[in-house]
């Protein structure tokens, strides 16, 4: 995948900017929570997962929630948004063929 | 506006610790807070009861003064004013607090007894909340691309409606959420679209659907008939012996194909044949002998 570096953060600015350990990234990471660009030696990611990586900083250092904790939330927080667009597009349909 | 009652809210004791308050907070926050609760309006009405309960009960002098007016917060101004007026008379200061939290997240009751600017935050920079918005509008109104403006928070905020967006939809309006928390970056605004329609089409994504009366005598021989489509009428050949409730496709004729501009769906069009009532003797007599025809 080819990343404008524009777009990328290294991850010891954002850790100091949130004040956040680096290990916490590191963790994320190796929970498959994150993704972690390696550009010119440098360890960043990508402002598209900055909003992501906030929630996941919210749950463990606001709700103190522990790493398997986040993992699990993450996943059936995604399968409560497929769910969500399901019931949207079922919602749909309904009212498509409610009147007919 | 009425008394809130903070302790009851976190589910804690008047005299619980600092560390008692913290970890029903935390636990409670695991319950109702929005990124664990996506598009739960009620569990985000009681994750700011439980914020604003905490944001008193955690700071020592936000607490003090609450356990200290209790129910007679109504009176707490005038109470604190004698106070500051006596304090200034001996010639101490008193402390002042700043927070960037948006106003709407906390009750009346809240700014009543605590104004705006008396809050105060330990944490680091970020961002601000996210709002949410429903917006209704008529299926035409979004069947080209139209600029709108909407009021939220009192802003008005220009936003481009691209056509074909669906019943549902959710857009996100970059930074337009509530203000980040120590210059920290603004939330977003998401805007749900509620599309009502009114018209005599049904829609399918970009795909619209409608019935098309045919007198039999068209629908037997064939022969023109005129049909609206969503952007006017069009002229279309009905083939001789169309048989009722026969589809057909009218390529492009249907909706706008979300975020592809010059793109269209297609309209289908049933045909719902009308047989003639109230026959005259000389329509059952014609009738009859074609019927022996068979």
């Amino acid at each position: 995948m080819i990343m404008d570096k524009d777009n990328l953060i290294p991850i010891q600015e954002f850790c100091a900017h949130y004040q956040v350990p680096e290990t916490f990234i590191s963790s994320l990471y190796d929970y498959e929570l994150i993704e972690i660009i390696t550009t010119e030696n440098t360890q960043c990611i990508s402002v598209t997962q900055i909003r992501n990586i906030e929630k996941l900083i919210r749950f463990h250092f606001e709700m103190d929630i522990n790493l398997e904790g986040i993992h699990a939330i993450s996943n059936l927080l995604d399968k409560v948004e497929s769910l969500q667009d399901e019931i949207k597009r079922l919602h749909n349909k309904i009212d498509f063929y409610e009147d007919q | 506006m009425s008394y809130i009652d903070y302790y009851k809210i976190l589910g804690v004791p008047k005299n619980a610790s600092e560390k008692d308050i913290k970890k029903a907070y935390r636990k409670l926050a695991r319950l109702y807070h929005p990124d664990l609760n996506p598009n739960d309006k009620e569990a985000e009405r009681k994750f700011k009861e439980v914020n604003e309960a905490h944001e008193v009960l955690s700071h020592p002098e936000n607490r003090k003064k609450y356990d200290e007016y209790g129910k007679d917060w109504k009176h707490a101004e005038e109470f604190e004013k004698a106070k500051q007026q006596q304090q200034q008379y001996q010639g101490s200061r008193q402390q002042q607090y700043h927070g960037n939290f948006e106003e709407s997240d906390f009750s009346d009751f809240f700014e009543s007894m605590f104004g705006g600017g008396s809050r105060q935050h330990s944490r680091t920079m970020f961002r601000g909340q996210d709002f949410n918005a429903e917006l209704q509008l008529d299926l035409k109104d979004v069947f080209t691309t139209h600029k709108r403006t909407l009021t939220v928070n009192n802003k008005n905020i220009r936003i481009t409606i691209p056509a074909g967006v669906e019943n549902g939809q959710v857009i996100k309006i970059k930074g337009h959420g509530g203000k980040g928390v120590n210059n920290g970056p603004n939330g977003d605004l998401y805007i749900k679209f509620n599309i009502v329609n009114n018209t005599n089409f049904k829609r399918d994504k970009e795909n619209l659907y409608t019935t098309v009366s045919l007198d039999l005598y068209k629908a037997l021989l064939g022969g023109d008939v005129m049909v609206d489509t969503f952007d006017g009428k069009v002229k279309l050949n009905v083939k001789p012996e169309t048989q009722n409730g026969t589809q057909v496709k009218l390529k492009g004729k249907g909706f706008p194909v979300y975020k592809k501009e010059g793109q269209f769906g297609d309209l289908y069009i049933t045909y719902n044949i009308k047989t003639p009532t109230n026959l005259t003797e000389k329509e059952k007599e014609l009738f009859t002998e074609l019927s022996k025809l068979r």
